[in-house]
């Protein structure tokens, strides 16, 4: 107790000692700072908005996209996408594989790859979806989350059936938990077949069950060790008990997916209870009563209000938000807002933009772009009409970040050394002169003409960006149509 | 053109040393001939017949995709969706009068990534093949005549002759591989001084730097290779003229061959101009120099210009692009059903290419060696399954030569 009362003393000197070193960004400068951090990029006019309406006003605004309308051209390029309004069951009805009619054949490889071909389309919308709305949403906090949630609850399309639904995946399971309560967003997921599917669960059954009886390796632990670590508590896959794994596997045996065929089917996701067996399970210290499916709903409940949960929540926002490696008095303090709003994911962000930190000039220009916001921020900045966007999708596999297709079960990481490894430089320089030279596809108004290179000065403002004197030379001294792409690859234009 | 000029000399020389031993006119037997332009190194298919309507070319090729016709350095107008590079204008003749077809997505039905290998896949005829041992050329020409003679013109016996006797190589001692020169790409220069300092992007930007020069060094080592010692495609209008003039003057020989080098290119293959344009031109010049050599002997004569790939759709880091798969072959000749593409076009959009990176392939090149067997020669099927064991001709590739 002594301790912990010692430790609770240094804390308060060292965050009162921390805020007389801080030097707080002066309006101006946080307008530019608060649109980059919350949104693909600054758009043209973005940042006078913001410096107009002030920086909380803008916090306040993007918090509640519900109440900002999205534009007409949005909407029509989304409507444009035939798969992008299809759920997960109509997906699976219209791109899935063939009910067998007769006797049962296995299909051939031709089938196979027809089936796949046709398919193929909706991993291709749904990167297409993405991009528009990075590119023309005014609810850019929301757009970012979606695409922070995607990564942490990560399915990507080559896995199975997954292809089939990694964009229903995000619209059902996603998106409308982004502001909500993480506790929601985690069964949504949990339960959601292209979850089940990508982390093996679907088949799983209990040894002790009706269907699990006699088989070899009914049980699959894969779904509630991710669960357990990258999922919830953010704890190395060693650091948790091989017992919590085992009750988490067999509480969720029986999760699986529904039978898409049959009319009665609405969402995918069905409790098979021959596979679940009704014994009570130790689940992290607690007794959990065999109750069926109630079994999963309460475990996911002491998952999501684990203090492991909302300290490794808070930390991966602020890192998202604000830097690689986030202060620690800003991870505590949003880890205690997580903990008294019971996993509110609003009052985190909340805390988060208005906390001292956020608005200490040390942080400000220091992050890595990521392909995707790369590719987007100058588009964005552009001031130019983006005709199509799958050749952006095409850049970013060619940068090494293909949509929906992030390896492994916690997606893209957010820090700069893993975006900055090996030849991404060079890859990233050829890019910026591309598009510096006006020569991104996205922006030819037919199929190949090429259009005007850039204007540096306009990018410049547009961007809010303040160049340093060397950077300012280079870009003076660059050939006419190369500056805007030399102003792109500089430090300035990589960072935000 | 200096170089040119100095190679040209170079490939006369070599010829007129070694063609009066090679005297054997013979006895007549089918008046059909054949001449095999191999070009080693892998020809950029998409460079020489552009798709010009697909925005996924200039997607994937940002500065070395040939602009349309009507601009600077822009295809000549050949067919709907392609463009015929500017460097190859002396073929539009043919194309023109129908005796040059064009096969935009020829090659190994599965590709094979490095140049010997490729190369022997396609001399040998066999290309699941493990132990070559001899070739297609070689084995059409005891079909042809019993007095039928080969040439092959190569630093060392090529694989596509071997097997068989008849088939006589003339090695150009003389000729030199095709030099290129190592060159840093320019438009790296502006980010030097920016990234001058010890911060992370800037050891990462040097890093990239050290990257390019050993991948460019690496490369340069890997394009001398490619052509295996086989004489520039700059001799083609000189070795042209020799070849006539060698046929003319032995009857008995029915088969040419001969390999030429300079296609591969990693670095700065340029569009309308540059290195690659060059290439092109001395290919468009070489070709058309023998035909009007050959004179009234073209109707009698098919000229197939083959290369073991193409190149890769995506253009590089260098401004140039990597060993690919699909590629170009053209026939040209009086008996050939020219003015006209032959076989499928599968386009280049993502989900239809070749490991998701390049031209698929839709003739299989044993196709066409089939159509020249029987089309051609006048050879019956099992002609065919002496010339290809192992191969069932498609009915995919339409008739590419007349009646």
């Amino acid at each position: 107790m002594f301790a912990r009362l010692t430790a609770l003393c240094c804390l308060f000197w060292l965050s009162i000692a921390a805020s007389a070193l801080a030097q707080t960004l002066s309006p101006e400068a946080l307008a530019v700072h608060g649109v980059n951090r919350l949104s693909f990029g600054p758009a043209p006019g973005d940042i006078d908005r913001v410096r107009a309406m002030g920086f909380s006003a803008y916090v306040e605004e993007q918090l509640a996209p519900e109440k900002l309308p999205e534009p007409q051209a949005l909407t029509d390029r989304l409507a444009a996408l035939k798969t992008y309004s299809m759920d997960t069951v109509q997906l699976f009805r219209t791109y899935g594989p063939k009910a067998p009619g007769g006797p049962r054949k296995n299909p051939t490889m031709d089938e196979i790859n027809a089936a796949k071909g046709k398919a193929a389309i909706i991993h291709q919308e749904a990167a297409q979806a993405k991009l528009w709305r990075a590119l023309l949403s005014p609810r850019q906090l929301e757009e970012l989350l979606c695409d922070f949630w995607y990564n942490h609850f990560n399915v990507p399309a080559g896995k199975g059936l997954t292809h089939l639904w990694v964009g229903s995946f995000e619209r059902e399971a996603i998106r409308p938990f982004v502001l909500g309560r993480f506790e929601d967003m985690l069964l949504a997921v949990t339960r959601h077949p292209a979850m089940l599917i990508h982390l093996e669960n679907w088949q799983s059954a209990s040894p002790d069950s009706q269907q699990g009886k006699g088989k070899q390796r009914p049980l699959v632990e894969i779904h509630a060790r991710e669960l357990l670590t990258s999922h919830t508590t953010g704890l190395e896959p060693g650091k948790v008990k091989a017992q919590d794994v085992n009750s988490l596997a067999l509480i969720l045996a029986g999760w699986s997916v529904g039978s898409p065929r049959t009319p009665q089917d609405k969402n995918g996701f069905v409790f098979d209870e021959h596979r679940h067996d009704g014994k009570d399970k130790i689940f992290l210290g607690k007794t959990i009563k065999g109750a069926g499916l109630n079994e999963g709903l309460e475990a996911l409940h002491l998952l999501a209000t684990h203090p492991e949960t909302a300290k490794n929540v808070s930390t991966k926002l602020a890192r998202f938000f604000l830097a690689d490696d986030p202060p620690k008095a800003l991870e505590e303090a949003l880890t205690k807002v997580f903990i008294d709003t019971k996993g509110d994911i609003r009052a985190v962000l909340k805390a988060l933009f208005a906390s001292p930190e956020f608005s200490d000039k040390k942080y400000a220009g220091t992050k890595f772009k990521n392909p995707l916001r790369y590719v987007t921020s100058m588009v964005r900045a552009s001031s130019r009409p983006v005709n199509e966007v799958l050749s952006l999708t095409e850049h970013l596999n060619w940068l090494g970040m293909p949509l929906y297709d992030a390896p492994g079960a916690s997606g893209y990481k957010e820090t700069r050394d893993v975006w900055l490894a090996a030849d991404a430089m060079l890859k990233r320089l050829n890019l910026a002169a591309q598009a510096g030279g006006g020569g991104l596809p996205c922006w030819s108004p037919g199929s190949y003409k090429a259009v005007e290179p850039l204007d540096a000065k306009m990018l410049a403002k547009n961007m809010g960006l303040t160049l340093s004197p060397v950077t300012g030379q280079a870009v003076e001294a660059a050939q006419p149509g190369f500056k805007a792409g030399v102003l792109l690859g500089s430090p300035e234009g990589q960072q935000y | 053109m200096k170089r040119r000029q100095f190679l040209s000399t170079m490939a006369v020389a070599a010829l007129g040393t070694a063609v009066p031993s090679l005297l054997a006119a013979q006895e007549q037997g089918s008046s059909k001939r054949l001449i095999v332009l191999f070009l080693r190194g892998g020809l950029d298919g998409l460079s020489a017949v552009a798709p010009v309507e697909d925005r996924w070319y200039f997607q994937a090729r940002p500065t070395i995709a040939l602009p349309p016709p009507g601009q600077e350095g822009g295809t000549l107008p050949l067919a709907p969706g392609f463009g015929l590079h500017p460097a190859l204008e002396p073929l539009l003749e043919y194309w023109r009068n129908g005796s040059l077809a064009l096969l935009p997505a020829c090659g190994l039905s599965s590709p094979m990534r490095t140049h010997p290998e490729a190369q022997r896949a396609m001399e040998s005829g066999q290309p699941l093949e493990r132990h070559f041992r001899d070739g297609w050329l070689a084995r059409l020409l005891p079909l042809i005549g019993k007095d039928a003679k080969a040439l092959t013109l190569s630093p060392t016996p090529p694989l596509i002759g071997q097997g068989k006797p008849g088939v006589q190589n003339v090695r150009p001692t003389n000729f030199p591989p095709s030099v290129w020169r190592l060159e840093r790409p320019g438009i790296f220069s502006s980010f030097d001084a920016i990234y001058a300092g010890n911060d992370p992007l800037s050891r990462s930007y040097r890093q990239s730097q050290t990257v390019l020069r050993n991948r460019m060094t690496e490369l340069d080592r890997e394009i001398t290779v490619s052509a295996s010692g086989a004489p520039s495609v700059h001799a083609l209008p000189t070795l042209a003229g020799q070849i006539a003039s060698y046929l003319e003057k032995n009857p008995a020989t029915k088969l040419v061959f001969a390999a030429l080098g300079g296609l591969d290119a990693h670095f700065e293959q340029g569009a309308g101009k540059g290195k690659l344009s060059e290439a092109f031109f001395s290919l468009g010049k070489g070709l058309s120099t023998l035909a009007k050599a050959l004179g009234p002997n073209m109707s009698d004569t098919a000229v197939l210009v083959m290369s073991e790939f193409g190149r890769s759709l995506r253009e590089n880091e260098f401004a140039g692009t990597e060993n690919g798969h699909g590629t170009l072959f053209m026939l040209l000749g009086g008996s050939v059903s020219g003015g006209t593409m032959h076989g499928p076009w599968p386009g280049l959009a993502p989900d239809k290419l070749s490991d998701g990176l390049d031209l698929a392939v839709t003739v299989d090149f044993r196709d066409v060696i089939a159509q020249i067997t029987t089309s051609h020669f006048g050879l019956g099927k099992e002609a065919v399954s002496q010339v290809l064991p192992g191969f069932t001709p498609s009915s995919s590739l339409p008739g590419i030569f007349k009646g």
